[in-house]
């Protein structure tokens, strides 16, 4: 008999549970299946149900664990995709209307790479119509309708990956698959309380994933804990040659051997926590900043260099998302989008000159040495995920995206985008009962420090044990 | 209920508000006149922003 409690389980939980025969993979695959039918399109996460061919791996993963025949640590694990990854034979919609009816004949890579793990598929989950590249204005850019928090139906879960930060927040997936252009997986994971990993530019497979901009985009977990992300990256990770921009590195889950805490340096910006974040997330922060010097790791106060990232990163995204969708927009088809505002953006990406474009890219090279200046003396940069709790599914994104001066590491989302650096998002705490999310961002495929020290967060706190009222 | 000119002058002031509060939402062409607002200002903080001439684009091409 499956309890409620295994919807909440971690991962690596249920996969010992499987494997302890305490249920089978079939039962659970069918619990998750049903939780994610019929809770789904309370949040507009699920773009599609896939229980048939879910029913149909379970069973053949109940043999093999019946044999001991055991893959990885996500064996058994019912899991969902964000709708821009290919399922063969399936719907792949990108969440927008002029793509509803497109299917692919293969998997995509992740999608394969979690397959021969032995996780099982249960569905495709809800996104931003075309990763919102175009720049949308408000929360229901998307085929499926606005992505609803769990934790207040009444405030949007962040996007582009909406559906994916609503169901493991809701519990109706073990874990999910994500993507983040500028944000995508950041912005999700804080507003929804869990746990998202943006891995480093190149580390994971793009084949197969809608493109939206080809030197920004990355696949990442989102999960209910740090130690997830790990075994989730583990199998996901890897080099591609379906991938031109394939780091061709593997990445193997050892955050034991990540040097030892008194050894790791932490920047941060004291200004980003007390001035830049909403004043009622200003405790929360405060709680998770002294929770992360109890380790014993040296803080020191760092700001991020002056370049202009905004327009740097919104010129890079505008020209290859327009080329990208250029026939799109030839055809017209493009007025379909839902939103308006990203159907003009889109339009005018075409009208950006090469030079705007070449100026932004050889910026982005100095971006990337100033990152390798800073982390000379700096491990990990903490900052807030985001300076304020998910905003009301009616209100224009405006307001969320209005920033301030460049202070301190305010503009560390779109820098460390740009430069490809990994993020781990971390769930710490509340406010006016809404999650709050940290983001620790590292050098280049410094996954395992991050995750080391997202690990030990998390075995002090239980903010990313919580659960929304569902 | 009865609908009298005192009851009309009481909801005017309402009826005001409300009209000044709910924002027109954008037509196509103004959203596309933003949209290429923001690539010129974009434009323009590139065009401040000096470079050494030696600085190559983040992407590199590699033959065969």
């Amino acid at each position: 008999m499956i309890g409620n409690d295994i919807f909440f389980a971690s991962a690596s939980d249920l996969n010992r549970r499987l494997k302890a025969k305490e249920f089978s993979a079939v039962e659970l695959t069918r619990a998750f299946c049903e939780r994610l039918e019929a809770q789904g399109p309370r949040y507009n996460a699920l773009a599609l149900s896939l229980q048939p061919d879910a029913l149909k791996k379970a069973k053949e993963v109940d043999e093999e664990i019946k044999r001991e025949r055991f893959r990885s640590a996500l064996q058994g694990v019912p899991f969902a995709v964000k709708d821009l990854l290919a399922v063969a034979r399936h719907p792949t919609t990108w969440g927008a209307k002029p793509y509803a009816g497109q299917v692919f004949d293969t998997d995509a890579t992740v999608v394969k790479k979690l397959n021969k793990a032995g996780a099982i598929l249960t569905g495709k989950l809800a996104m931003v119509e075309l990763a919102g590249g175009g720049g949308y204005r408000y929360p229901n850019a998307s085929l499926t309708g606005p992505g609803l928090n769990p934790w207040d139906r009444s405030r949007w879960s962040g996007g582009s990956s909406s559906g994916s930060g609503s169901a493991v927040a809701a519990g109706l997936v073990g874990f999910a698959l994500g993507s983040e252009t500028n944000g995508s997986i950041l912005t999700p994971s804080a507003f929804c309380g869990v746990t998202g990993l943006r891995p480093t530019y190149g580390l994971v497979s793009r084949a197969g994933a809608m493109a939206l901009s080809w030197t920004m985009d990355k696949i990442g977990p989102m999960c209910r804990s740090a130690e997830d992300c790990g075994h989730v990256l583990s199998v996901i990770a890897g080099g591609d040659g379906n991938d031109a921009a394939s780091a061709g590195k593997n990445f193997y889950f050892a955050p034991q051997y990540a040097r030892p805490f008194g050894e790791i340096r932490i920047g941060y910006a004291p200004v980003d926590f007390e001035e830049s974040a909403e004043e009622g997330l200003r405790p929360a922060f405060a709680e998770a900043v002294r929770l992360l010097k109890s380790f014993g790791m040296p803080f020191r106060e760092v700001a991020l260099p002056d370049f202009p990232y905004g327009a740097v990163g919104a010129t890079i995204v505008s020209c290859e998302g327009a080329s990208m969708f250029e026939e799109l927009i030839a055809s017209g088809k493009v007025d379909e989008l839902a939103d308006q505002r990203q159907a003009q953006g889109l339009k005018a990406g075409l009208e950006i000159p090469a030079k705007d474009y070449l100026k932004a890219m050889r910026i982005r090279t100095l971006i990337q040495q100033a990152f390798r200046d800073m982390f000379a003396d700096i491990d990990i940069l903490v900052a807030p995920a985001r300076t304020s709790i998910a905003s009301r599914v009616t209100e224009s994104l405006d307001r969320l995206r209005r920033g301030g001066p460049n202070k301190g590491l305010g503009a560390l989302t779109g820098a460390g985008n740009l430069a490809g650096l990994p993020a781990l998002c971390l769930p710490c705490g509340f406010a006016e009962k809404m999650p709050v999310g940290l983001q620790l961002v590292g050098r280049p495929f410094s996954e395992n420090l991050l995750l080391k020290v997202g690990m030990e967060f998390q075995s002090k706190s239980d903010w990313h044990k919580q659960r929304p009222p569902v | 209920m009865k609908t009298t000119r005192r009851g009309l002058l009481a909801v005017l002031p309402t009826l005001a508000l409300a009209q000044q509060a709910a924002p027109q939402k954008p037509t196509r062409e103004q959203d596309l006149d933003n949209a290429r607002t923001g690539i010129r200002a974009n434009s323009e903080a590139l065009s401040k922003f000096k470079l050494p001439q030696s600085t190559e684009p983040s992407f590199i091409f590699k033959a065969g």
